[in-house]
């Protein structure tokens, strides 16, 4: 227990001094791991004898055998084959441009209502968070259409960047999305059913931005102009022309619903729909298809030594036993299982001001799950309370990484007005959170329906 | 930004990650290709890719460890530092030091431990469940591009002693996982 204990303050010092996680985490794991290995034989990895300092070569050579046998297996994985299959797929929807389409439609409409315009930029952001995995993808992909347009219309800057920051949050949420694989595999939990588990909670967080746009509309009706109303048909024509991200939304989820597909059989289906689409588009040449090959492949590496680090380090853990010494501890303050979620999603708001999601995922994962595992938490439904509970770290102060996205579409608007036009969509957000925990059935009925 | 850098170091380094990207690019590419028609072939025409499954998994090995030197080259490591961007002169090239020399560590056990898993693997002539080809070759080829990322960060580090900006490159893992 205690040896754990230092075990994370090592990697926390150590990462927070500028050391990449990963290997914060490789080392500290082995290392750790060789010192319990040798005072399980009754030794000490480092002694001081007769003749001087003496290191037991054995057990430290255990240590890296461990990590070493962990980077194979972890590289060679197939059920990890998801993550750069995905991550290639979102770098091939990102270029093929689909913003225009998709905010069209979705102004057809709604843009007529008060507010409409700013509607209409968090559905459409729905709508390619439905292909794309991403989040800040979605609000640098919609940033740059909707924006302009809103302004044409004369919407307020808070309003209009807010919007569009907070809809971005939407493609983490919906399927696919690249934190819920990564949630999928530390947590040993099936990815296709949190993707499916996602569904109805991104439709839900999309009404409620919705809702919050309405809200705002009523306190100040001059921040949103209406824009043009269209009539129906071309309305249905407007809708017509995203056929396309219908159809790769309806096989990859579809596909992974029905049984048909594994996620990773899903993933590779769905980059190579999305290279076809864009292909089809006109959108790819050689010298960016080769870009999005490279920007993906090193997206992957980055991702993958932070997994092997944390594997490594979770080897070290689980002998430490720390999560059984955790886990008898909670039993001793009689906490419920619906405290213990509540404190984890504190954690989380306050470590989403400071770290990226990938980071506050890797490091607390694999310690919440096994805490929670004895108590029977479906790690479904806890998946998609982290994943939105990440989403507001995306958009929260001082470091929200979907508002300095936008920031970087409008450079003029400053930051600070960005972080203001966002509260409405975080009690937005806060309430669908909210409505997760009291009724589960909204994450889980999809996913439950699948298994019959 | 750093700017690319010139020189003969330079040089070299473009022609070096230009065969590493290359590389990336068709197994990447590979990967894709081979997942979407195994998927295909045995839905449409009941003739899925022998072994699809298993080439995928070592083609994936590939690019993690190809990407390593082009990770590092582009100081694209998840990192959650809190000093970065505040610090300067030589505060900055003291952490830039720091951060290499575990970089560095972290890269040793890397290189180092796969080369083992390469001697035991060929020791055990070890083979794929399915397709059954050696495994031995594919450890010692992931051991090679560790190493290569060891001397990435080796002239990193010695640019970051002599107080240049040690990134080598200006790419950056933009592809999202947030």
């Amino acid at each position: 227990m205690l040896v754990s204990a230092i075990g994370f303050a090592a990697v926390l010092v150590l990462a927070l001094s500028g050391v990449p996680l990963g290997f914060s985490m490789l080392l500290v794991g082995a290392i750790g791991f060789a010192i319990l290995r040798a005072s399980m034989t009754g030794g000490s990895l480092i002694s001081f004898g007769d003749s001087g300092i003496a290191i037991d070569w054995t057990n430290l050579g255990a240590g890296f055998a461990m990590a070493g046998q962990q980077m194979f297996d972890v590289s060679t994985n197939y059920g990890f084959s998801v993550i750069p299959l995905f991550i290639l797929m979102g770098a091939f929807i990102h270029r093929a441009d689909l913003s225009t389409e998709l905010y069209d439609a979705a102004n057809a409409m709604l843009g007529h209502r008060k507010g409409g315009l700013a509607m209409g930029t968090v559905v459409a952001c729905g709508g390619f968070a439905s292909v794309c995995g991403s989040s800040v993808a979605t609000a640098a992909t919609m940033g740059r259409v909707a924006m302009p347009s809103m302004r044409r219309y004369g919407y307020a800057d808070s309003l209009s960047t807010g919007s569009i920051a907070a809809g971005g949050t939407l493609g983490i949420l919906i399927p696919p999305s690249v934190p819920m694989v990564i949630f999928g595999i530390l947590a040993e939990a099936d990815i296709g059913k949190l993707f499916i588990a996602g569904i109805l909670p991104g439709i839900l967080l999309t009404a409620l931005f919705v809702g919050a746009i309405a809200f705002q509309m009523m306190l100040d009706p001059a921040k949103g102009p209406p824009g043009e109303r269209m009539p129906w048909a071309e309305r249905w024509q407007a809708i017509g022309r995203i056929w396309g991200i219908l159809l790769l939304f309806v096989v990859i989820i579809g596909g992974i619903y029905l049984g048909v597909f594994t996620p990773n059989e899903a993933a590779g289906i769905g980059a190579a729909g999305a290279f076809l689409f864009a292909l089809g588009r006109r959108k790819l040449n050689f010298r960016n298809t080769f870009d999005a090959l490279i920007e993906s492949s090193i997206t992957t590496g980055m991702i993958f030594v932070v997994t092997i680090g944390a594997m490594v380090f979770s080897n070290f853990i689980t002998i430490a036993g720390l999560t059984s010494a955790m886990t008898s501890w909670i039993e001793s303050l009689n906490a419920s299982a619906m405290g213990i979620i509540l404190v984890m999603c504190l954690i989380y708001i306050a470590m989403g001001c400071v770290f990226d999601s990938l980071a506050m995922l890797i490091l607390t994962v694999p310690v919440f799950v096994a805490i929670l595992k004895p108590f029977g938490v479906d790690l479904i439904w806890f998946g998609i309370i982290v994943i939105i509970v990440v989403e507001l770290g995306l958009i929260t102060p001082p470091i929200g990484m979907n508002v300095f996205v936008v920031n970087s579409v409008v450079p003029e608007v400053n930051v600070w007005t960005i972080f203001s036009g966002i509260w409405p969509f975080l009690i937005a957000m806060v309430l669908c959170l909210g409505l997760i925990i009291i009724f589960p059935q909204i994450a889980m009925w999809l996913p439950n329906l699948m298994m019959k | 930004m750093p700017a690319q850098i010139g020189g003969t170091t330079g040089r070299v380094w473009n022609a070096f990650s230009l065969t590493l990207k290359i590389i990336m690019a068709i197994v990447m590419f590979a990967m894709m290709v081979i997942t979407a028609v195994d998927v295909a072939g045995r839905y449409l025409f009941n003739m899925p890719v022998h072994g699809g499954f298993e080439i995928v998994q070592y083609l994936m090995a590939f690019i993690v460890f190809a990407s390593l030197p082009l990770v590092s080259a582009t100081n694209s490591h998840l990192s959650v530092s809190m000093l970065e961007g505040r610090l300067q002169g030589r505060a900055l090239r003291f952490h830039r030091v720091y951060m290499l020399l575990f970089s560095l560590a972290g890269l040793l056990v890397l290189a180092w431990r796969m080369g083992i898993q390469g001697q035991m693997l060929s020791q055990s002539q070890q083979v794929s469940g399915y397709l059954a080809f050696p495994l031995a070759p594919i450890a010692w080829a992931l051991t090679v591009f560790a190493w290569f990322a060891v001397i990435v960060v080796l002239i990193m580090l010695a640019r970051a002693l002599v107080g240049l900006d040690p990134r080598l490159d200006d790419i950056h893992a933009s592809a999202g996982t947030d």
